[in-house]
């Protein structure tokens, strides 16, 4: 008996266990991290519109405030409307395909651009560029990276169980350690409504 | 929770209301602005006023005399966003805190409904959603998008219409200030009032009008001998309301019954 | 095979892998994320404010509308209007909620056929209903059209009435209240057709005999401000009804009055003040014709103790009352029973007003104020073609100014009555503007049987209520959130106002608004009311009576701030799109009687060949049908500012702010003393059978000391069968138990109290 014992012992061998530490680790790693962002937990979608913002920076000098401002009612304007594309881009200001399918599509239809928001938050959360903006300080790369100058918009990356984009802060959790930081306030009706 | 003043207008702010019950006919006219402000849903049979949700309940006292000397007064109540607020030191799910200007929140998505906060309130401020809140049919496009909707299963209350300070602080802070004036910052309630019989604002600023009123001796609070230190005055100078209201023996008088 | 140590082994590894990857904290949060259920979200959006003025009561309150992109979300009180300044009440603040609340709302033109709603297109509509007028019109039958006024005063009504004229139809009814008694005895008294003010706001002494102050008289939002400011001037209100209602128990005193007697209480006054010598000498014996004959009347019948007697108050209180008024600064009595919706008796309004007279308040400050606005006298001559004028000459049904009611102007359950026995000529067509009669109407079943025996019924209403259920043609009607509208002096309010209100939103069904419609039917029917109607649309109107205000450079605007009237008419229209014009300088109206002075004994009187008592303000009891063994007890009504009268009803919101002690589930409770309870055996909540000599409801019993002993209360406003299942089903239509008595010198019907008694059931 005790012979037979030790000769189970000396096969030994972690070999299940490493075989599983790698399984599990790659599965949750590839399925379930952003950066590769495969199915099944998440989609990717592209905007309906390949808007690139360089053209509008570097080419037409659009300068940023010129669509995304604080209004005079607290209010951040957010993604342009319709209304605004219009004032340039009745008719084709270039010879990109894309903008002639945008004209095609949404300006002579009237149809707003159904837009797919990387940084939209939860229904009960109130986010205050203001507060961020002129009290904090921050600049727009801090939470929107290189947006202001890409050159056509990042694939929309969300989660088919939840949802929501995958692109910006969704777990309270990183907005509170933050406002620690900062010294801003963590109260729930900060942020909550 | 971060402290720091440079950064920070709460810690000059602690907002209270004041309510003249003298001159509160008891219209309802705040009840129903309160409701339509905040989204608050309508059962066919509202008879039965313990399943009605109201954040704000207008209760109907008498003085006591026979017809034709009775005298009503309407006391409308409000969460009473107390200083010491039992209900935030009994939530298991930490739905519920109070912040610096005085507000308590309610979050509903991390209330899981268990209603010992409904238990601990003295002021039964708290009301339940039984069932799934139901709208009169299209009233869905009147809703206020400041405010969320609760859905069923969650404890929910008056919250002194926080959303309006914080679309007034974002006003406030795009025009380079961060300390509200008097006025910015008034809940529903306060605002659709026909007699003024209802202040709001700011103690913490000694010109507002809340300020010299709580200093009134015809200033007093629901249930004060509890010590939750509510955030709501009323105001009466008559003797029968004060009774009612804050409670104390015949034989005492108001001064003996807070020691 | 797997071993069970390599099968552990596995799954520990595959744990510890996975917590050195994403994967818990993912799934965690995905759950987390997942599992909220939110319930439907309004959708955020453009914030922007626009003003516009309230129409669900003849007050005209200003209000800020809230709009989030296109949608209406709330309302709020303009602080820069004089009338609410700021202010809302429970009706203005459930606009949103009547606006938006599809069920009860008429969506598009609807036809009966085959006994099923049609919808049909308004180009279908307005030809169906301008083909049927000129038919009769042709056929020199204009007389047999018939119009309900729902408005009762302002453009909408005159128009109506406008039309009613030059199309040749005498038969133009308005919706009963208490302007009928008041109108009328004004016009005896003092000869004046105009607006009636009362200057609450500045008198201190405020005399009430039933109207119920802070439930919804004049304006609800004026009146609750009147009551704050009266705690601070120290100014005295005394009211005088025989329930305890909000207002009786905030008043300073309550004189319990036993219903229907308030002319006695007020001649009992009079004695006591002429006796006393407290009457104002001076107004008397320069501005008044036929005190003499009013001081004896008074004298003999209205003593004290007589009076006492009838009303059931204590003498001392008679003369203490009467003696306090008379010597106030600026005394002021009232009346206009509930909102003022319940009419009074012509020689009531006069008695009341006689008091008035007698301290010589009267177009004076804090007193009784009559004066005219521009917005009733604008209007051009009207030049009638034969047709009209001879079709004019035709007595009316409901034979208002005949011999038989001399006085009368409109009487809605004579109209019913006699179209239901044996009418002159027959109603071929009736047009009910945004009323709703079938339900508000005195005797609502009778009304019902009379427009089923109408062939053709058109009814313009927002709101699907019962008299829209009876139509043969709905032409729905906008909410006031979506139309152009004109806002004309409040009820009651001591000088002219004037406003337009923008619409906030857009149409959200396929309406039209009633004006625009009358306009254009009009100029299908014939050339000579196209010439007395010449404007295309109501919003011409509108422009036309601000342009004529302008004119006058008078008075001030209330837009973001007080200002005098602009210089150019374009900015005048700007402004009163935001807002409204008023004018407190405005010139009163003296006595335009045949004597020039007020007359306690009208010359008008004369031509009718009354007796000098019958010309004179005295108590007459109320004939109310039933005899006393059969019905002992007394059923008095009273209105609650919660609940709406008529056509638009209360809206879920305030259905939900209804007390315990008055709705339970769907059965009404009615007010009963406990002395009358004791003797039925009830107890609080008990079923009973209410029966009355015109109707019979199951309700439950309310034990209440605020009521007087052998009364029994309740009020005006439930019992619907139509708008929603917020509303239908719920209590009872007390007009349904309170029937009508009638007042013979006037022609006036009141509901105020009907015989009654009980069974438990």
């Amino acid at each position: 008996m005790v012979e037979e014992k030790k000769e189970h012992q000396k096969k030994g061998g972690w070999g299940a266990l490493i075989l599983g530490f790698i399984i599990s680790f790659l599965v949750g790693w590839i399925f379930f991290g952003n950066h590769l962002a495969v199915p099944p937990l998440y989609g990717k979608l592209t905007q309906p519109v390949s808007f690139s913002h360089n053209i509008h920076v570097k080419q037409a000098e659009m300068a940023c405030e010129d669509c995304h401002y604080l209004k005079p009612n607290g209010r951040w304007s957010g993604i342009p409307k319709l209304a605004k594309c219009i004032e340039c881009h009745e008719e084709a200001q270039g010879e990109t395909k894309e903008e002639a399918h945008f004209i095609k599509k949404f300006v002579e239809t009237g149809k707003e651009i159904p837009w797919l928001i990387y940084s939209k938050q939860p229904k009960n959360v109130f986010f205050s560029h203001a507060a961020h903006l002129k009290i904090a300080g921050f600049k727009c790369r801090r939470c929107h990276g290189e947006m202001g100058y890409n050159d056509k918009p990042p694939v929309y990356v969300y989660s088919r169980l939840s949802k929501y984009s995958q692109h910006t802060v969704i777990v309270m959790e990183r907005c509170m350690r933050c406002h620690k930081k900062f010294e801003a306030p963590n109260y729930c009706f900060t942020c909550h409504k | 929770m971060g402290h720091n003043h440079k950064h920070q207008s709460s810690h000059a702010e602690k907002y209270v209301m004041v309510i003249d019950i003298d001159k509160c006919t008891g219209c309802g006219a705040c009840a129903i602005a309160c409701s339509q402000e905040n989204n608050i849903p309508v059962r066919t049979d509202e008879t039965d006023k313990y399943l009605s949700l109201n954040w704000l309940v207008i209760y109907r006292i008498t003085n006591g005399e026979p017809f034709p000397k009775t005298k009503v007064a309407y006391i409308p109540r409000p969460c009473m966003h107390c200083d010491h607020p039992i209900c935030v030191h009994v939530c298991p799910a930490m739905a519920t805190d109070k912040d610096a200007k005085g507000v308590v929140s309610q979050i509903y998505p991390r209330c899981f409904g268990c209603r010992y906060c409904m238990a601990a309130c003295p002021y039964h401020a708290r009301v339940f959603n039984w069932w799934d809140p139901k709208y009169p049919e299209g009233t869905e496009r009147g809703f206020n998008p400041d405010v969320s909707t609760r859905m069923r299963g969650v404890v929910e209350k008056c919250n002194f219409c926080n959303h309006r300070y914080q679309r007034a602080r974002d006003k406030a802070i795009t025009e380079g200030r961060v300390i509200l004036k008097e006025g910015e910052y008034v809940p529903a309630c306060v605002e659709a009032c026909p007699t003024k019989a209802m202040y709001f604002g700011n103690i913490k600023d000694p010109e507002s009008k809340v300020a010299k009123l709580i200093k009134s001796p015809y200033a007093f609070r629901l249930l004060e001998k509890y010590g939750t230190h509510p955030s709501v005055y009323y105001l009466s100078k008559h003797e029968w309301v004060k009774r009612q209201t804050d409670w104390y023996l015949e034989t005492q008088n108001k001064k003996q019954s807070h020691e | 095979m797997l071993t069970r140590r390599e099968f552990l082994q596995f799954v520990v590894g595959g744990a510890l892998g996975a917590v050195f990857s994403p994967l818990p904290w993912r799934i965690a949060d995905e759950m987390v994320l997942f599992s909220q259920r939110w319930t439907y979200q309004a959708p955020h959006g453009e914030e922007s404010w626009t003003k516009a003025l309230c129409q669900l009561c003849p007050g005209g309150c200003g209000l800020k509308v809230r709009k989030i992109d296109n949608r209406v979300v709330s309302v709020k009180g303009d602080f820069v209007n004089p009338v609410n300044q700021g202010g809302l009440c429970p009706l203005g603040a459930s606009s949103v909620q009547l606006l938006y609340g599809e069920k009860r709302r008429v969506r598009k033109p609807l036809k009966q056929e085959d006994g099923r709603w049609k919808e049909i297109e308004w180009n279908e509509a307005l030809d169906i209903l301008a083909q049927k007028l000129r038919e009769f019109r042709e056929k020199r039958e204009s007389y047999t059209l018939a119009c309900v006024d729902g408005y009762g005063h302002g453009l909408m009504s005159n128009l109506i009435k406008r039309f009613c004229q030059s199309y040749g139809t005498p038969n133009y009814l308005k919706m009963p209240s208490a302007d009928d008694a008041s109108s009328l005895a004004i016009e005896l008294m003092q000869g004046h057709k105009g607006q009636i003010g009362f200057d609450l706001e500045n008198a201190d002494y405020i005399l009430s005999f039933g109207s119920q102050l802070l439930e919804g008289w004049s304006v609800s939002v004026r009146m609750q401000r009147v009551y704050a400011n009266s705690l601070k001037t120290k100014a005295k209100i005394v009211q005088i009804e025989p329930r305890l209602s909000d207002t009786a128990a905030k008043a300073h005193e309550l004189l319990p009055i036993k219903p229907g007697t308030e002319a006695a209480l007020a001649l009992g006054f009079v004695h006591v003040i002429i006796k006393e010598g407290l009457y104002n000498q001076d107004f008397i014996s320069n501005s008044t014709h036929g005190f003499d004959a009013f001081k004896e009347l008074v004298l003999k019948e209205y003593s004290p103790k007589a009076v006492a007697n009838i009303t059931g108050i204590n003498v001392n209180d008679i003369k203490r009352i009467a003696k306090e008024f008379a010597q106030a600064k600026s005394p002021l009595a009232i009346w206009g029973r509930g909102k003022g919706n319940i009419p009074c008796g012509l020689y009531e309004v006069m008695a009341i007003h006689a008091l008035n007279a007698l301290v010589g308040n009267i177009n004076k400050k804090g007193g009784v104020v009559c004066f005219n606005e521009i917005a009733e006298t604008w209007w051009p001559e009207l030049n009638l073609d034969t047709t009209a004028t001879e079709s004019l000459k035709m007595e009316r049904i409901d034979q208002a100014r005949s011999k038989r009611y001399p006085l009368a102007t409109s009487m809605l359950h004579q109209f019913a009555f006699n179209l239901t026995t044996e009418p002159k000529y027959p109603i071929n067509a009736l047009l009910i503007f945004e009323a709703n009669p079938c339900y508000a109407a005195p005797k609502p079943d009778l009304f019902i049987k009379t427009v089923k025996k109408i062939p053709f019924v058109v009814v313009f209403s927002t709101f699907w209520s019962e008299t829209t259920q009876q139509a043969d043609l709905v032409l729905p009607t906008p909410f006031y959130l979506e139309t152009w509208n004109g806002i004309t002096t409040p009820k009651g309010w001591p000088y002219p106002v004037f406003g337009i209100s923008k619409p906030a939103t857009q149409n959200l069904y396929d309406t039209k608004h009633p004006g625009d419609v009358i306009l254009t039917i009009s100029k299908r029917i014939s050339d000579s009311i196209t010439q007395t109607l010449p404007w295309g649309s109501f919003e011409e109107i509108l422009k036309t009576v601000a342009k004529k205000i302008y004119d006058t450079r008078e008075g001030k605007l209330a837009s973001s701030q007080v200002s005098a009237l602009p210089r150019d008419f374009n900015t005048m229209w700007e402004k009163l799109s935001q807002g409204v014009w008023f004018n407190p300088e405005v010139k009163k109206v003296g006595f335009q009687t045949k004597t020039g002075k007020f007359e306690f004994l009208p010359s008008k009187f004369s031509a009718l060949y009354l007796s000098q008592k019958a010309s004179l303000p005295h108590y007459e009891a109320w004939e109310l049908e039933g005899s006393l063994e059969e019905y002992p007890l007394t059923l008095i009504c009273y209105e609650t500012l919660m609940l709406t009268e008529g056509y638009i009803a209360s809206s879920p919101y305030m259905m939900k702010a209804l007390p315990p002690t008055l709705l339970k589930k769907n059965d009404l409770l009615v007010e009963i003393h406990p002395e009358t309870a004791a003797k039925y055996k009830l107890a609080e909540g008990d079923k009973v059978r209410l029966k009355t000599p015109f109707g019979e409801a199951k309700v439950r019993a309310h034990i209440f000391e605020g009521i007087m002993s052998g009364l029994i209360a309740m009020p005006l406003g439930l019992g619907h069968s139509a708008y929603d299942e917020y509303l239908a089903g719920k209590g009872v239509n007390a007009h349904q138990l309170l029937g009508y008595t009638e007042e013979k010198i006037s022609g006036i019907a009141t509901w105020a109290m009907a015989k009654a008694n009980l069974v438990k059931i």
